[in-house]
Parts: C-alpha cells; sequence; structure tokens
C-alpha cells in the first residue's frame, strides 16, 4: 500500500519539477482565489480588495498593496495566508500546503500574469454604449460633458461615469437606489429646472435596470486610483463667523446682574435667573416646606428617600445652616456616588455584557471606578483624561508592579469599551462591523462630552454646524490605533490581567511550580482507581452483543478526535450508557484504596490552595501603531476617499491648533492620540466641555437643562435659556477645579433650587413652560429610584457597595427576573445600580419606567405614563412582595397607629384627617373582604395592610419629586 | 425639504411624557387641547394624507423562508444540478458547498394573474389573486438578529423603534381600552431577537409592543399572580384614586399627573377588555375550522391568526405575529422535510386571516404582511440544506392597498441575486406605511439631536415603490 503512495509522491515531485518555476495568475493562483476569496474579496469588496484579476489583486486594498512583488514575507496577502488568519477559520476553507506554497511562489517570481482579461468591462461597455449613452447624451451631456463639465461629472463614456463626480462616484454597481446618478433623476433634482424635463419613467427603469444589473468588474471603481485630495465639500475651512456661534466660543463669566428683590438672593444663580424674571414682571416662587425640600434633596442626591430618623435628624437641627449642612452630610454619603453614577453611565452606555450579552467577570470595575471617582470628588477634567487616555498616561507595560493609579487608569478606559461591539463571533467580525463600533463611540464620545451631533459628518458636511466631514474622520481616527479595524481586536481579547507582567510572569511561574507535585498526584489517584474503572466499563459493556464489546471499549479508549468514522459512531451510540461515573468507583474502593484515595485528594486540594490568580480588567489600550484611515465618501465603507490624521474638531480648537502632537507626557508603547485629544478637551478655553458637564448636572436638578439639548449644543439645538448663568456656571466650576460636588452645593443652596414646585396662575401665563425657572418642575422618579425607593420603604434595601452584578434571568412569561442562581438571591435587594445592566433586555420593571435600552448612550430619559406602569404597580410580584414587606415591617414595630407608621415610612410624612380616615375604612373593608374570602383572621388584616401599603407606593405623591 | 429647526416646547415635551407627539401628532394634541377627556397619547390621529389602511398584521416568519421552493420556480437550477455556482455566492458558515441545489417541489400557476407558487402553499395558491408577492427583496447583512432588526426597523442593529412603534406612535389607536400595539409570540418561547422585534427604542415605551399570550395569561401583570378577592381590586383602584385626585389638587396644571390617574382607569378596562378580545370561544365553528384550530398541526398559530383579527375588529392598530420559538424557517441541513413540516403549521391559519378579513369587508382597511428576515442560497450546506442569503428573499402583502394578483421584481438565472425592480427593507416600510396615509420621510422624532424617520431615507435612500399600490396616485 504504502508504495503506491509513494509512487504518487514521486510522481508529484516530478511534476513540480518539470513544472515552470514561476507560476502565473491565470493558471495557478485564479482557481485558489475563486474557490476560497471571492465570497468576500471579489467586486464591492468592502475592504476594497478584488481578487478576480491581477490587476486588481496587484492593487491591492484601501489599506493599500497586499503583494509586495519579489517578497512573500513583506506581502499582507502572503502573511494572511500562511498564518491562516485568512481565509477566515470560521468558513471551514482551509488552503492546503501546497496551495500556500504556490501563492508564495508566485509572489517570489513577482507576481506575473498574463495578459488581463477585460470581458466585463468589454461587454459593459458595448451594453452602455447601446443603451444607457444616448439617454445621456440627450438629456444629460449638455452640461455634464466636454470643456469643464458640471460637478466635474463627465458623462460621456462608461469610464468617465465611472469616475464619478467632485464629490465621489455616481454609480454603485448593482444597487440603483443608492446610486446617486439615479436618486438625483428620481428625485427631480436633475435635470434641474429649466434645463430639461424630468426624465421619463422609462427612461428611469432603463437606468435603474443597467445599474442594478452591472457588473463592471476590475472596469469599476476600484479601478479608480484612490483620491488623496479633499474636495471642498469634504473640507471647507472654517470661516471666522463660524466661530462666533454662542457655544463655539470660550465661556466668558459675565459680570452678576443687579436684581431688584434682593432677598430673595442667595448666591449668583439667583441673581442671574431673577434678572431674567424681573424682567417679565415675575419673581421666584416662596421656599418648598422643609419635609418637601429634604425629601428632594435625598433623591436627587443619594437617589434614596430620607429614612424617618434621618428626617428627625434635620428636623431637631434648630441651628442656622442646617439645610446646608444636609447638603454637606448627603454630598459625604456613600450613596451619592451610587446615585450619580447612573446619570454617568448613561451617558457612557454602560453594560455589564459585551459582544452578544456576554458577561465577563472585570467588566464591572468601571462602574465601581465611576462611584469611587465621584465619591472622591475627583475633579471632572481628571475623570474625563482618565476615561478616555487612562492608559497612555501611565506605563503599565513596563511596570514592575501595578500601583492604583496604574490600575485605576487602565480600569478607566472602560468608558471606551462601553460601546456595543458585536464582532465576538465570526459572522459579525466583518469590517462595517467593526467600524460601527468607532462610529458610536464617536457618537457617545461627541454627544455626551461635546455635546454636539456630528453623527451628520460622517456621509456628508454637517449642514448645520461647521463640522466638515473630514473633521468627523479625524475625530474617528483618534481611537483607531485602539479600536484599529484593520487589525481587530475582538471583545473578548480586550481584557488586560489586573497585574503586570512581571507579576503574572511570577504567578504562573508559581502555579507552574504547583503543577508538577500536582500532576504526579494525579496520577497516583488515576494508577488506584484504574483497575475499578475497567471492572465497571466491562461489566456495562455485557449489555452490549459481544461481537462489539472490544471494539467500543477501544473506540472509547481512543481521544474523540483520534477516532476514526465507525470509533465516533459508537462512541456516540453507547458513550453515555457506559460511562463509569466518578461515584460509581467511589462506592467501589476497598477500605485501604479509599483512604488512600481520600488523602491524595486531601493532598491535592492543599496544593491548589496556594494556587495564585489574578483577576481581569475590561481595558482600552493601543493594540499597534496607527492604522492608515481614510474619509468614507457617503460613509460607505466601500467608497474610501483621502487619508485623514488624527485630529480636533477645527471649530473649537484655536485657529490652526486642531492638529494632533503627540503629549509629552504620553508613557509608554503608545501613540498618545488619545490623551491628546483628551487634553485637547479639558484644556480652559475649550468651549464646550465644561459647559456641557455643568449643564447636566443642572438638567438632573431641575428637570431640564439651561441647554434643553443636552447633546447637541449646535444650530440644531436649543439655545439657552440663561446664556450667562451657562457661562458663570461653567467658568466657576473651571476655576474651583473642576469640583462637581462643589457644584451641587452651588445649585442646591440657590433659592431656585430651593423653590416650591406649585404652579401660579401668573407664572403659567407668563411662562407655561417655566424655562424661566419661577418655580421648580416636578419630576418623575427615575426608575432605579423607584425601584430604590420601594425597597427603602419596606426595609429590605441592602447598601453593599461595589463587586459583580447582580445576575438577572429570562422568565419563560418573558419578564426579565433577578435570577434565582447563587449568588444572585443573596444581592437581590441591593441598590439597582449594581442589578446586571444590559444592553437589550433589562430587568423589566425598570424597561417598564424608561430605563433606556443602550443602544449607544443616554444624555436624557424620557418619561412616559403608560398603562403597563399603572399594571406593574397593581400586579407585580415585585410590588405586592414589597408592600407585604412593608405591612410586616409596620406590624412588628405594633405603633400605636399603623396609618402613621406607614405614611412615615412610605411618604415621610405624617397623614392628614381625612387621610387617616378614608385609610383606615379601607383597612376595615379589605380585611372584611379577605375574611369573605376566607383567608385566616391574622393573615387578612396583614394583607389589608398590605393592600394600603402598596396603594402609598403607588401615588403620584410616591412616584415624584415635589 | 427640511423643516425649520424647532426645538420642542412644554407642550411637547409633555408628549414624551406620553401624550403624544412630534410634528405630525401634536398638531391633533393641539386640537383636542380644548376637550378635557384627558388624553393617554393613544387617540386616533389622522395621517398625513388619507390612507387606504387602518391597520396591520405583520406575521413574521423570521429564520429566513427559502424563496426557490416557496415563492420564485428556478428552472436553471435543476437544469443544472449538481455544477458549482459560476460566481460563487457569499457565504458566512460552515459546511457549505457552492453546488446548485434545486428545489425538491414543484411549481404551477395559480389564480387568474397565473402566479406561480409551490406545491408546499396549497392555500396561498388559493388567494393568488389577492396576493401582492415581491420577488426582489434585498437586504442588508446575513446573520438573524441583524437582518430581523433591519426588517423592522432598517438598521442591522437593535435600539431603534421597530415599524409597529412608528404607525401606532404617529395614528394612535382606534381602542382606548387595548394597547395600540399587540404582539401575539409563540407560547412555546420567544424568537431569535426576542422582545426587541417589539421595542419601541427612543420613542415613548407608550408605543411598545404589548405581548398577548395565547395560552394561559394574556397579557403580563394583568392579574396578580396570586388572586384577590373581587372587591379588593376595585377597591385598592378607588383609594388611590381618591388619593391621586387629592395630590393633583394640590398641583393644578400638571396634565402628567391626570395622565396617570387615567391610566389606572385605562389599566382596569384593559383587564376585561383583553380577555373579551382574545375568547375565541365565541367564535363559529366554521371560522375555527377556516383557521385550523381543528388541527393540532394548524391550531397553535391558527389560534394566533384568529386571535389577530379579532383584535384589529377591536380596534388595535398594529398585531405582530410569531410563528415559533427560536428560528422556524432556518433550515441549514433537510430542507425538504422541514419546510415542508413548517409550511404544513402557518399555510392555512396564514391565508385563512386574508379570506376571513375580506369576507367581512375589512381586507381594504387592513395591510396583511407575510415576511422572513433574508432569503437562502441555491448552493447546497450539508448536503440537503441551505445557507442565508441577503442578496434576495420574497414576501408578500395582502389588502391595505396594495395591489393583489402581481408579482413585483425578479431575481437571477439561481434566485440567488435580486436583480430587476429591486426592493430594499426601507423602500419596503415606505410603501407600507404610505398605504397608512403616512409619509416615512415627514414621520420624525427628535432623538439625539436630530430629527429621527423610520427610514432614513436620506442615507437609505427609501422612496415609495409605486407599483405596488393599487392606486399609484401621489
Amino acid at each position: 500500500m504504502w508504495s503506491s503512495r509513494f509512487l504518487v509522491f514521486i510522481a508529484a515531485c516530478a511534476t513540480l519539477a518539470a513544472a515552470e518555476p514561476s507560476p502565473r495568475f491565470e493558471r495557478d493562483i485564479l482557481p485558489i482565489f475563486s474557490a476560497n476569496c471571492f465570497n468576500c474579496h471579489s467586486a464591492g469588496s468592502l475592504v476594497g480588495l478584488d481578487l478576480r484579476t491581477a490587476e486588481s489583486t496587484l492593487r491591492g486594498s484601501h489599506q493599500g498593496p497586499v503583494v509586495i512583488k519579489g517578497s512573500a514575507e513583506e506581502s499582507p496577502l502572503f502573511k494572511k495566508v500562511s498564518s491562516r488568519a485568512m481565509p477566515p477559520p470560521a468558513f471551514n476553507l482551509k488552503l492546503t500546503d501546497a496551495q500556500i506554497e504556490t501563492i508564495k511562489n508566485w509572489i517570489q517570481a513577482g507576481a506575473p500574469y498574463d495578459v488581463s482579461t477585460r470581458e466585463d468591462l468589454q461587454r459593459e461597455t458595448a451594453r452602455f454604449d447601446h443603451s444607457i449613452k444616448p439617454l445621456l447624451e440627450a438629456r444629460c451631456v449638455s452640461c455634464h460633458g466636454a470643456g469643464k463639465p458640471m460637478a466635474g461629472l463627465d458623462l460621456r463614456t462608461l469610464a468617465s461615469v465611472l469616475q464619478g463626480s467632485r464629490n465621489g462616484p455616481v454609480v454603485e454597481e448593482g444597487a440603483a437606489d443608492k446610486s446617486p446618478l439615479l436618486r438625483k433623476t428620481l428625485s427631480g433634482s436633475m435635470p434641474p429646472k429649466g434645463a430639461g424635463l424630468p426624465l421619463t419613467d422609462a427612461e428611469i427603469h432603463t437606468l435603474r435596470q443597467w445599474i442594478d444589473s452591472a457588473r463592471f468588474g476590475s472596469g469599476g471603481a476600484a479601478q479608480t486610483a484612490l483620491r488623496e485630495k479633499f474636495s471642498d465639500a469634504e473640507a471647507p475651512e472654517i470661516q471666522p463667523k463660524d466661530r462666533e456661534f454662542w457655544a463655539f466660543r470660550k465661556p466668558a463669566a459675565a459680570p452678576v446682574p443687579l436684581v431688584n428683590n434682593k432677598p430673595q438672593v442667595r448666591n449668583a444663580i439667583d441673581s442671574f435667573v431673577l434678572a431674567k424674571l424681573e424682567a417679565k414682571g415675575l419673581t421666584l416662587s416662596p421656599a418648598a416646606p422643609d419635609l418637601t425640600l429634604v425629601r428632594r434633596a435625598y433623591l436627587d442626591l443619594t437617589g434614596l428617600p430620607p429614612t424617618s430618623e434621618e428626617l428627625k435628624r434635620f428636623l431637631a437641627d434648630a441651628q442656622p445652616r442646617a439645610y446646608e449642612r444636609l447638603i454637606d452630610r448627603l454630598l459625604e454619603s456613600k450613596q451619592y456616588g451610587v446615585r450619580w453614577a447612573r446619570h454617568w453611565l448613561d451617558s457612557a452606555g454602560y453594560t455589564d455584557t459585551t459582544g452578544q450579552e456576554t458577561i465577563f467577570d472585570g467588566i464591572w470595575r468601571y462602574r465601581d471606578y465611576v462611584v469611587e471617582s465621584l465619591n472622591a470628588d475627583k475633579p471632572y477634567d481628571r475623570f474625563l483624561v482618565e476615561q478616555i487616555a487612562g492608559d497612555e498616561m501611565v506605563d503599565w507595560r513596563s511596570a514592575e508592579k501595578y500601583d492604583s493609579q496604574i490600575l485605576t487608569s487602565l480600569i478607566a478606559t472602560g468608558y471606551l469599551r462601553s460601546t456595543f461591539d458585536r464582532t465576538d463571533a465570526d459572522i459579525t467580525n466583518l469590517p462595517q462591523e467593526r467600524y460601527d463600533v468607532l462610529i458610536d463611540l464617536v457618537d457617545k464620545v461627541s454627544s455626551g462630552v461635546l455635546g454636539l451631533t456630528v453623527g451628520c459628518a460622517r456621509c456628508h458636511t454637517h449642514k448645520f454646524d461647521p463640522i466638515p466631514q473630514r473633521d468627523y474622520y479625524r475625530f474617528m481616527t483618534v481611537f483607531s490605533s485602539a479600536y484599529n479595524p484593520w487589525q481587530w481586536t475582538t471583545p473578548q481579547q480586550r481584557f488586560l490581567p489586573a497585574v503586570s507582567k512581571v507579576e503574572r510572569e511570577k504567578i504562573d511561574r508559581h502555579n507552574a511550580e504547583l503543577d508538577v507535585p500536582l500532576a504526579a498526584l494525579k496520577e497516583q489517584i488515576s494508577r488506584l482507581r484504574a483497575p475499578y474503572e475497567e471492572r465497571l466499563l466491562d461489566a456495562k459493556l455485557l449489555k452490549l452483543p459481544a461481537d462489539i464489546r472490544e471494539e467500543t471499549k477501544v473506540a472509547l479508549r481512543t481521544a474523540n478526535d483520534k477516532r476514526d468514522s465507525i470509533q465516533q459512531f459508537l462512541a456516540k451510540k453507547f458513550g453515555k450508557a457506559l460511562e463509569v461515573k466518578a461515584a460509581e468507583i467511589d462506592a467501589g474502593l476497598n477500605e485501604d484504596d479509599k483512604k488512600t484515595s481520600e488523602r491524595l485528594q486531601r493532598e491535592i486540594e492543599t496544593l491548589n490552595g496556594f494556587r495564585r490568580s489574578y483577576e481581569k480588567i475590561q481595558a482600552l489600550w493601543d493594540t499597534g501603531p496607527p492604522p492608515a484611515m481614510r474619509l468614507l465618501q457617503r460613509g460607505v465603507l466601500a467608497s474610501p476617499g483621502p487619508k485623514v490624521e488624527p485630529g480636533f474638531l477645527t471649530v473649537l480648537s484655536a485657529p490652526g491648533k486642531s492638529e494632533f502632537v503627540r503629549p509629552a507626557d504620553a508613557k509608554g508603547q503608545t501613540s498618545g492620540q488619545r490623551l491628546a485629544f483628551a487634553r485637547w478637551l479639558t484644556n480652559r478655553d475649550h468651549p464646550l466641555t465644561a459647559r456641557v458637564i455643568v449643564n447636566r448636572v443642572w438638567q438632573h436638578h431641575f428637570g431640564k437643562g439651561i441647554v434643553q439639548t443636552p447633546d447637541n449644543f449646535g444650530h440644531m439645538g436649543a439655545a439657552p435659556t440663561h446664556p450667562e448663568l451657562l457661562d458663570w456656571l461653567a467658568v466657576d466650576f473651571m476655576e474651583h477645579g473642576w469640583s462637581l460636588k462643589r457644584l451641587h452645593k452651588t445649585i442646591m443652596t440657590s433659592a431656585v433650587y430651593m423653590q416650591t414646585s406649585r404652579q401660579t396662575p401668573r407664572g403659567n401665563s407668563v411662562d407655561p413652560d417655566n424655562n424661566l425657572l419661577w418655580r421648580m418642575n416636578l419630576q418623575r422618579l427615575e426608575s432605579e429610584t423607584i425601584r430604590d425607593a420601594i425597597l427603602t420603604a419596606s426595609g429590605k434595601l441592602d447598601l453593599t457597595m461595589g463587586g459583580p452584578a447582580v445576575l438577572l434571568k429570562p422568565r419563560p412569561d418573558g419578564l426579565q427576573v433577578i435570577s434565582d442562581k447563587d449568588p444572585a438571591p443573596k444581592g437581590q435587594w441591593r441598590r439597582t445600580l449594581y442589578i446586571e445592566a444590559r444592553r437589550g433586555y433589562p430587568l423589566t420593571f425598570l424597561e417598564v419606567f424608561d430605563s433606556p435600552l443602550m443602544q449607544t448612550s443616554c444624555n436624557r430619559r424620557l418619561n412616559s405614563a403608560t398603562p403597563l406602569q399603572s399594571l406593574t404597580l397593581l400586579n407585580d410580584d415585585f410590588m405586592i412582595g414589597q408592600a407585604a414587606s412593608l405591612a410586616d415591617r409596620v406590624m412588628a414595630a405594633k405603633p400605636s397607629s399603623s396609618i402613621e407608621l406607614v405614611y412615615q415610612l412610605a411618604l415621610s410624612r405624617k397623614p392628614d384627617d381625612l387621610e387617616v380616615k378614608s385609610s383606615s375604612r379601607h383597612l376595615q373593608d379589605q380585611t372584611q373582604a379577605f375574611l369573605d374570602a376566607n383567608v385566616p383572621p391574622e393573615k387578612a388584616s396583614q394583607r389589608a395592610l398590605a393592600s394600603l401599603c402598596q396603594i402609598l407606593l403607588s401615588t403620584n405623591e410616591f412616584l415624584y419629586r415635589d | 425639504m427640511i423643516s425649520a429647526p424647532r426645538f420642542p416646547s412644554r407642550r411637547e415635551l409633555l408628549g414624551i411624557s406620553g401624550l403624544g407627539f412630534g410634528t405630525l401628532a401634536l398638531e391633533s394634541l393641539l386640537q383636542a387641547e380644548s376637550s378635557t377627556q384627558v388624553r393617554t397619547g393613544l387617540q386616533p390621529r389622522a395621517g398625513h394624507f388619507p390612507g387606504k389602511a387602518k391597520a396591520v398584521i405583520q406575521m413574521v416568519q423570521n429564520g429566513g423562508p427559502s424563496q426557490m421552493d416557496l415563492f420564485d420556480p428556478k428552472p436553471e437550477l435543476s437544469k443544472r444540478a449538481g455544477q458549482p455556482h459560476p460566481d460563487g455566492v457569499e457565504i458566512h458558515q460552515p459546511n457549505n458547498q457552492n453546488i446548485l441545489l434545486p428545489s425538491p417541489f414543484q411549481f404551477s400557476r395559480h389564480g387568474q394573474c397565473g402566479m406561480e407558487l409551490s406545491e408546499l402553499l396549497p392555500h396561498l395558491s388559493t388567494i393568488a389573486d389577492d396576493v401582492c408577492l415581491i420577488r426582489s427583496m434585498h437586504t442588508e447583512h446575513n446573520n438573524h438578529p441583524e437582518s430581523l432588526h433591519m426588517l423592522l426597523t432598517c438598521k442591522i442593529f437593535p435600539g431603534r423603534p421597530v415599524i409597529g412603534s412608528w404607525i401606532t406612535y404617529a395614528l394612535g389607536s382606534e381602542s382606548q381600552n387595548l394597547p395600540a400595539y399587540v404582539v401575539l409570540r409563540d407560547p412555546e418561547g420567544y424568537s431569535v431577537g426576542a422582545r426587541l422585534l417589539w421595542s419601541s427604542g427612543w420613542l415613548p415605551a407608550l408605543y411598545q409592543g404589548v405581548e398577548f399570550s395565547s395560552a394561559g395569561t394574556p397579557v403580563h401583570h394583568l392579574k396578580p399572580s396570586e388572586p384577590l378577592p373581587p372587591t379588593v381590586q376595585r377597591r385598592n383602584l378607588d383609594l388611590l384614586a381618591q388619593f391621586n385626585k387629592s395630590h393633583a389638587g394640590n398641583h393644578p396644571g400638571e396634565s402628567e399627573l391626570d395622565a396617570r390617574i387615567e391610566n389606572f382607569e385605562l389599566a382596569a378596562r384593559m383587564q376585561l377588555a383583553a380577555t373579551e378580545a382574545l375568547d375565541l370561544s365565541k367564535e363559529p365553528e366554521s371560522v375555527r375550522r377556516l383557521y385550523g384550530l381543528d388541527d393540532p398541526i394548524t391550531a397553535p398559530y391558527g389560534t394566533r391568526c384568529l386571535m389577530a383579527r379579532r383584535l384589529v375588529e377591536a380596534g388595535v392598530r398594529f398585531v405582530q405575529i410569531f410563528v415559533g420559538k427560536g428560528q422556524p424557517w432556518d433550515h441549514h441541513a433537510n430542507l425538504k422535510q422541514e419546510l415542508r413540516q413548517i409550511c404544513q403549521k402557518t399555510d392555512q391559519p396564514s391565508v385563512a386571516l386574508v379570506k376571513d378579513l375580506k369576507s367581512r369587508g375589512l381586507l381594504d382597511s387592513t395591510v396583511v404582511m407575510w415576511a422572513g428576515e433574508f432569503g437562502r442560497l441555491p448552493t447546497t450546506q450539508n448536503a440537503d440544506g441551505r445557507d442565508h442569503n441577503r442578496n434576495a428573499f420574497s414576501l408578500w402583502f395582502a389588502g391595505g392597498g396594495f395591489k393583489s394578483g402581481q408579482v413585483h421584481g425578479e431575481t437571477d438565472d439561481f434566485g440567488y441575486k435580486a436583480t430587476s425592480n429591486r426592493v430594499s427593507v426601507p423602500n419596503m416600510q415606505a410603501t407600507l406605511l404610505h398605504t397608512l396615509g403616512l409619509d416615512h420621510a415627514r414621520l420624525t422624532f427628535p432623538h439625539g439631536g436630530r430629527e429621527e424617520t423610520p427610514t432614513e431615507a436620506t442615507i437609505s435612500g427609501a422612496a415609495v415603490v409605486r407599483e405596488l399600490l393599487k392606486s399609484p396616485g401621489a
């Protein structure tokens, strides 16, 4: 047998020897490509690599050449196939070693090819000349023809049509609907009025048919050499007048205005607001009652209602400035960080999952970083820099040991990682999905930190704001050395050990040393158990027909990947039934062996106890040098434009200062691109960074911002209602060390904040939207606060801080509830921040009350009132359970009036007479109803009380912050 | 045309709070302003222009129904069976062979229009003249979740509102006792994509699909899990209303508080109305048989189809039906047998719904849509199956102003790629909205600093496909 194989081998060698030394493209390479590569790399390849002809192959991809003639080692194409990165493993299209060798030889030989076949182009040219050319000549060529064609578009030949206009291609192969040529005629904008009648339906039909079925092959768009000059439309110059728009000038503090009603003024905020009110003949409303004010302050700063002890403490404080001291206490509370982390995490688009909703340990560290940073009142500028470029601020790559600064800086980059990234599966790890991550990231950072909506500039220069398309891609390029679409790292790979390389090696060595004795112990155990296992297996085998017993046994003893097809069949068919379980062996051991086995097991456990491990951090870091990035015409990956360098939005930079320069303090092997960007963001002259955060803090205190579109300060956004106040706050904020806690205190000790929310006829007639702030706004609690407030009332709230999230599970009926698997139930009453945050399926209770689906991020929540909320309040198990707990809590306290205590615990106040009367009648009636339904007497009064509790927890008074 | 930049006023912000919103919704809101009736955001509203249709029943056939075995006969596949596809096809999964696989099923012509349909669809064949079949659909992704999001939101990623949410946001509901948008899924489980397939995204949660179960309790939270004595709930509601009214009295002018009070009453009414609408026992035997409720194979899906008709009759604007859990039309292997099985479960009930609506005179005002998220390849996978194909798929509409008895569009000789009269998903959605009197480009909602639209026509190029309409008009 071997001899015939040997002969084939000899023959193959002979063929090789006789063959031409250099393979040729058409004969040797094309068959390999067509069988393995054309799925992605032919016409319309997203990365611009068309392997159908030698010419197009040599032209390379959007990234540059893939074949370096004469040097396979340097050729990206060879590197990809020889490392087996291509074809992607998931496709099960394995190249043979011989095929890889052929590709190598071809490149080494200088990539020779025959004269290119250009059938496609010839065929298309004939077709164009026959049916399309006459139409275009009749209708379009008078403007788009000889000389200086309009928009640089010459429609006289197929080649010139494919060349496109100054703004890019006008025909997209196979996609008439996306082709500007057809769209312009369809919308009637071409031919322009006066230059001819609109195209007839028949003409449009002809054009559509042609584009939809066209196959230009190598003659198509890819043949046009990539353009390196920006068109005027892509990179218009920013004019001085563009910089004059209020949001693009740096904030300047205007003098605090003088007002008539001086006694109302508690601080500068009041003067700014009063000045505007007085101009309209209004004034501030009186301060809210103490109880209202305390509940307001508690809910705003900690997201929890005050407990009765806390309330008593405040009411008992008769000293002046008791309210200020309350604010100080609340700002010192750890619950402040938990509450405000939620706001920031909304803007960061944080979830506990990555990729297709997979949980990885270590993601939660970023959430805890935010809580701790806020509690420590970390200056906002530093907070931002760490999150955008923490990994570039410290030299973690060569650090001997990670100190807390290195750890913090790496964890902070979780901000950039909290982006929807679907590339964890092969089917979604494609160039478009990788770009989607960058697109979402730019959206998130621009809307959340810059307060600008730059997304429009992905496809075309922004129509309303001075944001050229080029600026959009410079912005995106800042992140491309970390999220490199051409050298992609999947989400499951984007984790760093929480210890330095040196330490990790030490730990690995330590563990390896333990492995030696461990292996010996395991070997001893298995030797001891082997005869028992064999006997048990033999006994089980007796169930099989005698003639296949031996063969089955051999099959089971053979490793899975070594089994031949018969063995595979046998293993699959009988493996389960013949499996010898550990418990069976245990039961069979004789006394001595049992003792020995137990001793060995104990020794293994002891040794394992010495094993060391390290935790993981979800982080972002530069994975290599920055790639060449290009502007994408119309935002389409397959239509790359000129190369772009990283940079900042021109209109927000001093003239000539928008280019990237590596910061001197960028540490280690990193581009410094993100650090430069973060420094640019946080420089004192930046027009937007401070205004945007000050506005969002204001928004959370008042229900709406001074700029009511928190993510759009541009021309399409809302104008500030109090521009001078916004600037004063921004400047004051920067001058006082970007301290958020100080900002809260300034806002919350103003008379504007302390006003009652009551409406007045006069206020309503002058300013029904309360834009001038003549009163406080009534605000519905956010979903998390509703849940936390209910838990506070029921006495169940668990204030444990930090750590992995409490996991959820889907119930068969579709509700998303807290998992019943350990350790989730232990944490089920923790603050909602610690309940698993998912992109798609959050806790149903939260979703019903408008917690956002994290597509990218959320800078302002919706607040809806739906019947489903009512049904949830009435019938949800959580509500019913918590109401029962509250009732138990009240009954256990044996109060003189349970009604009074229920009010105290649920609404932080005493009931009035009417409420007492209605409540007590309710208790009587409901008790009777339960008794009538054969509920035992003790249980009946408890359930009646629980029904009162549930009513109070469902009232608008409970659900709103007054 | 770009409308003037405008920021929502307080009234409109109230809209965000669940009182109806947007350029369109706002107008009717303002008209109703003088009335004392409390608005819930679901009151019926007029569209941009008079539309033929008032309601939509969307039958989601997820998994990717095979067009060349059901709707799009390809004799060339039989002629070249076993040969490789000349240009190769786009594949993303293992075990694909680039070998042409002919359909094992016979096609024949049906109806006056002579529509060619597969033997697997004997019931659909009887209503060929009522159906508008599109053979030239194409989409953007080869993976299920992405393509399902595309089909329903015009984007491959989750987070945007589905078409049902846009429609109910625009038009409200004809019923004030039922949700505007009802989802009837398989009680056995969710399809891939699950609840994101009826998510209102960043539209107010009022416009998300509400799951009605066709078995057990019809609506989440309709009743407490442990039943209460009859008077208890009523008394709870009364006392709650008393407290809330007294609270609202202290906050005159806060209409959001009133809406919340009204919502508790609506919730109570819904408890009755939903039970009533889903009670099939009142349907005559002939109707039950029409939907196949007498046959265990057709009964589960038939039940949902019949419920859909009852809900539309009761004034629900948008009903979304799912076939089964997972991906019932996803035949990577054993296509011959499994495709037949799923057709046996669904063909009769889907068609019964069209027939039933027609006999009641409701078909003209109701769009019935039958659609999967993508098609399948003309080549083999695992020897006897087909892999996903985003380049071509078929779907059909009936009723509501769609031109019936016609086949729109063509695919190439193998059914791999839509070639003529190609219809993109945004084009299809724009056309569906048109039948309801809605202009996809003028239906807007402010989000993230932009005026969002359902089809994002400036990027997607979406346009109404007039050829699909009975009266192509303006």
